[in-house]
């Protein structure tokens, strides 16, 4: 089917370029109510992603449109020449200022393996189902847990001559852990996505999980306090982290929305925590590793900010050519730097330490972060108690000058970044 | 005009009925669900123009077969009969008793009904999706953009955006046969402001069935979006504690949905993951809400004859008058719950399961006026914009963030503006505490909805201004 897509878009002169992503995945999925088995399915699907450019001019001003297309693979011929030719006029009228497309170098890093994880899962599910439903030390279960092994690849053909073949591994589960004994009962639920069926990782997840479950079953609802030290662990060191990554992307540059200046100092003098990120297209745990980008540009890792000063720019071929910088290609897993001190040093007088949140909300844009917490731990004058229900409220940009990053990087979805952030003064809302 | 149906599933017909004759005979249950869902989403930005497929397009299959063991489902694009079959045997017989060697299953007493059924429904827009024209959509939609631009000094970004969709599904067992055709379309317009030190965004949509005739909604709601934009940039942070509050329509529709909806999904009961099991025919909130969901509740984004088991659309009470009447109800759970689906079962899309999802959720309209909620606070905030939400169906704690709360004080508006707003709580705790709501029912279906942090489904949600109290940061 690919060769016929290729061909239909060739043989139409309006077209300037394409690019075509072909996703080819097959998966079993387990769903379980407890330790019983519910449903189980599996899923064959094949799928091509068509970016059609045409490029003309108006008024002695060149520009290159684009129309994005899906194609399934029980597209007849005729349906798939209609959908071309439907991009292909409306593109026309699509006025994005010229740019080109990377040309391919054939210079890849090097491959990531390829897992098949289907197979995998038939082959060693009573090892799995141990880990999963085997006895923990706490009193928390597991209440249902979803599993979706996938083995997956992508290919990437552009009319520049680019055709890389990658895999993309992707074992996801889904776990609600629930604990019934307390004075209320009190569930958490989290999506975990690892490369493959990695048992020491899943089962250390597991009894994280529980371990927390059973203390939001011991917590009680969140007092309001005035300024306290926040130390936020968990995914949401990776969600504000990212804020970084987003601002020091083209697009955002180039709409003025964010301030990241290459070469220039993106955060204040006064900050207490240096600030170093690297992109990595190799992160090999990470689902979102890939050596090439969906415009074929073969991707490399770069460093972004260096000691708080923009080195790079994250850049697409579109934006960096209007921008008239480096295109580095768009590269999502990312290293930050850790700090220097572990975590303990900072677990010292009054504290929060904030595990679990409801859903944490890192505003892009604006740099606005927060949200409720389902489960906290919080120190006051010696003593230890388990919070839930409160709720923080910041701005990135507000809290530079008291924030500081924890020693020891830790391996989440997309990054390795500290284990934990620490920002004093915070205000925590509550009953 | 009567939107045309999908020649993709008709041809495809014969084929997947001779998929359930040649497999009848060896499961207690089979069924197939085939989508076919087309459209386009034209937006112009100040940064660039994009057309993209709507997010909703696929094009694939769902066979469901049931033994005495349980339910396996194969979801498949490729359509060869004889290979379908073969893998669908592989999945439900050597898969199926792989995982079930030495571990246990869930235990089905019954099968799925499958009364004998025959629909056809056909939806209707004024310019049907895929014959809409780019050319004049783009134009508009550039024209709105440039006009809002220019005159709103601040707006750095400014983005006007249309999104058509038609679904087409049919699904087959051996006594149904059903099909339908439906189009729905959102506007949205989203605009951020700068003062050269911070930014602030804002967005506004609009929705409903049909296609791209929703177009001539753009321009109000890109120049409001603008006016909002820039007001934010004065916004401040509110001071956290426990208020008085106004919920817009918007964000009504926001605490309807996150706050209490998802923990009336039933196949959250069949978990023990609801709180509300406990709450049956038992006062939830005050007298003052009543709340609705169902794909024949309202003429929204998710208004279907059928769900993606078959199910035929309902218009569900959840909460009458205060009281918990009634959940939410897809095919599985509904067997195990021995209750009767309220056509609640949805997919993301055909390669997912179906899960007991909702559809178009609203709090009922009230009598009360707007301006009498704001004369009777001493202290709060009108709560405006929904940003973002998070379900807890088991605790029943609350997330969802306001872009921004309006300030009043003795009965007035301040002019003083917060943002952004996290309500947090207590589920019962702030439906007991909303005492007035307006008769200006709204809802708006821009947005998916996700079950924990994945399966999106298209949903609207709404209800009116309600007056309430919460706790605010």
């Amino acid at each position: 089917m690919l060769h016929v897509i290729q061909q239909q878009l060739e043989r139409n002169a309006k077209v300037s370029a394409w690019t075509i992503k072909e996703d080819r995945s097959r998966s079993k999925e387990l769903f379980f109510i407890q330790n019983k088995l519910d449903m189980n399915r599996a899923v064959d699907a094949l799928e091509y992603h068509v970016c059609i450019y045409v490029d003309f001019e108006e008024d002695e001003t060149r520009y290159k449109g684009d129309a994005n297309i899906l194609i399934s693979a029980s597209d007849s011929e005729q349906e798939i020449a209609s959908k071309i030719e439907k991009a292909v006029f409306a593109a026309g009228f699509v006025k994005n200022k010229w740019y080109d497309l990377p040309e391919d170098v054939g210079d890849s890093i090097p491959g990531l393996p390829l897992f098949d994880n289907v197979t995998d899962l038939k082959e060693r599910y009573d090892e799995l189902y141990d880990v999963l439903f085997k006895s923990y030390p706490y009193r928390s279960n597991i209440n249902s847990c979803e599993i979706f092994a996938t083995t997956a690849e992508q290919r990437i053909v552009t009319s520049k001559g680019c055709d890389i073949t990658y895999p993309r591994n992707h074992w996801m589960f889904e776990l609600v852990t629930d604990d019934n004994k307390g004075k209320e009962p009190v569930e958490i639920f989290n999506d975990y996505d690892l490369t493959n069926m990695d048992l020491e990782q899943i089962e250390s997840i597991v009894d994280r999980q529980l371990m927390e479950t059973e203390g939001r079953s011991l917590a009680v609802r969140n007092e309001k306090i005035e300024s306290i030290r926040i130390i936020l662990t968990g995914d949401s060191v990776e969600s504000l982290l990212e804020f970084y990554v987003t601002q020091a992307t083209d697009q955002m540059i180039y709409s003025n929305i964010s301030r990241v200046k290459k070469g220039e100092r993106f955060i204040v003098e006064e900050a207490k925590q240096s600030l170093t990120v690297t992109m990595n297209p190799e992160l090999s745990f990470s689902i979102h590793s890939k050596p090439v980008d969906e415009e074929g540009r073969r991707l490399k890792p770069y460093v972004l900010f260096r000691d708080g000063v923009a080195e790079n720019i994250r850049s697409s071929a579109r934006y960096s050519h209007y921008l008239g910088i480096a295109h580095t290609g768009m590269v999502q897993p990312f290293e930050v730097e850790a700090g220097d001190r572990p975590i303990d040093d900072y677990r010292t007088g009054n504290y929060l330490e904030l595990i679990a949140f409801s859903s944490f909300n890192m505003d892009s844009m604006s740099g606005d972060f927060g949200g409720e917490f389902r489960l906290g731990k919080l120190v006051q004058n010696g003593q230890i108690f388990w919070v839930t229900g409160g709720a923080i409220s910041e701005n990135i940009f507000d809290v530079q000058d008291r924030m500081v990053f924890t020693a020891r990087q830790i391996r989440r979805k997309k990054s390795l970044t500290p284990e934990a952030i620490i920002i004093d003064g915070v205000t925590v809302s509550g009953i | 005009m009567q939107l045309k149906t999908s020649a993709f599933l008709m041809r495809q017909k014969e084929t997947l009925k001779a998929i359930i004759d040649a497999l009848k005979n060896e499961f207690r249950f089979v069924s197939i669900l085939g989508t076919d869902v087309f459209g386009t989403s034209y937006s112009v930005m100040t940064s660039g123009i994009h057309v993209r497929p709507s997010p909703a397009t696929e094009r694939g299959f769902v066979l469901r077969v049931m033994q005495d063991t349980g339910f396996s489902e194969y979801s498949f694009n490729v359509v060869d009969s004889d290979h379908v079959c073969r893998r669908m045997r592989e999945i439900a017989g050597e898969d199926r008793a792989r995982f079930l060697k030495t571990h246990p299953a869930v235990v089905y007493d019954r099968a799925p009904a499958d009364e004998s059924k025959t629909l056809v429904h056909i939806g209707e827009a004024e310019i049907l999706p895929g014959e809409e024209d780019p050319e004049a959509i783009l134009a508009e939609l550039t024209d709105v953009h440039d006009r809002v631009k220019e005159k709103y000094a601040q707006v750095v970004q400014v983005m006007a955006a249309i999104e058509v969709t038609q679904v087409n599904k049919m699904f087959l067992s051996p006594n149904r046969d059903l099909y339908q055709s439906y189009a729905y379309a959102n506007v949205t317009a989203m605009a951020a402001a700068s003062d050269g030190q911070s930014v602030k965004t804002d967005y506004l949509t609009k929705s409903g069935t049909g296609g791209a005739e929703w177009l001539k909604g753009i321009e109000p709601i890109a120049e409001e979006a603008a006016r909002r934009a820039e007001e934010l940039l004065k916004s401040e942070k509110i001071d956290p504690g426990t208020y008085d509050i106004i919920c817009t329509p918007d964000f009504t529709g926001l605490i309807a949905h996150e706050a209490f909806g998802h923990g009336a999904e039933m196949d959250m009961f069949v978990k023990q993951r609801a709180k509300g099991a406990e709450y049956f025919n038992k006062r939830i909130a005050s007298d003052a809400v009543t709340m609705h969901d169902g794909a024949a509740s309202c003429d929204e984004v998710a208004s279907y004859a059928f769900d993606d088991e078959g199910n035929l659309a309902c218009d569900t009470v959840i909460i009458d008058s205060g009281i918990f009447v009634q959940g939410m109800c897809d095919e599985l759970s509904a067997l195990l719950l021995d209750i009767k689906p309220t056509g609640n079962g949805r997919r993301d899309s055909w390669k997912r399961k179906a899960y007991t999802r909702m559809t178009n959720t609203f709090f009922a309209p009230g009598d009360n006026s707007l301006d009498e909620m704001i004369r009777g606070i001493d202290h709060g905030y009108i709560l405006e914009g929904a940003t973002s939400g998070m379900e807890d169906p088991k605790n029943w704690g609350i997330q969802c963030v306001a872009t921004k709360g309006r300030e009043i004080v003795d009965g007035r508006l301040t002019g003083r503006i917060v943002s952004p707003v996290y309500l947090t709580g207590y589920v019962p705790d702030l439906l007991a505490s909303i005492t007035a709501s307006s008769p200006d029912l709204k809802l708006s279906g821009a947005g998916y909805c996700g079950k924990g942090w994945k399966e999106w489904v298209k949903v609207s949600t709404g209800g009116s201004h309600i007056k309430a109290k919460g706790i605010l940061n």
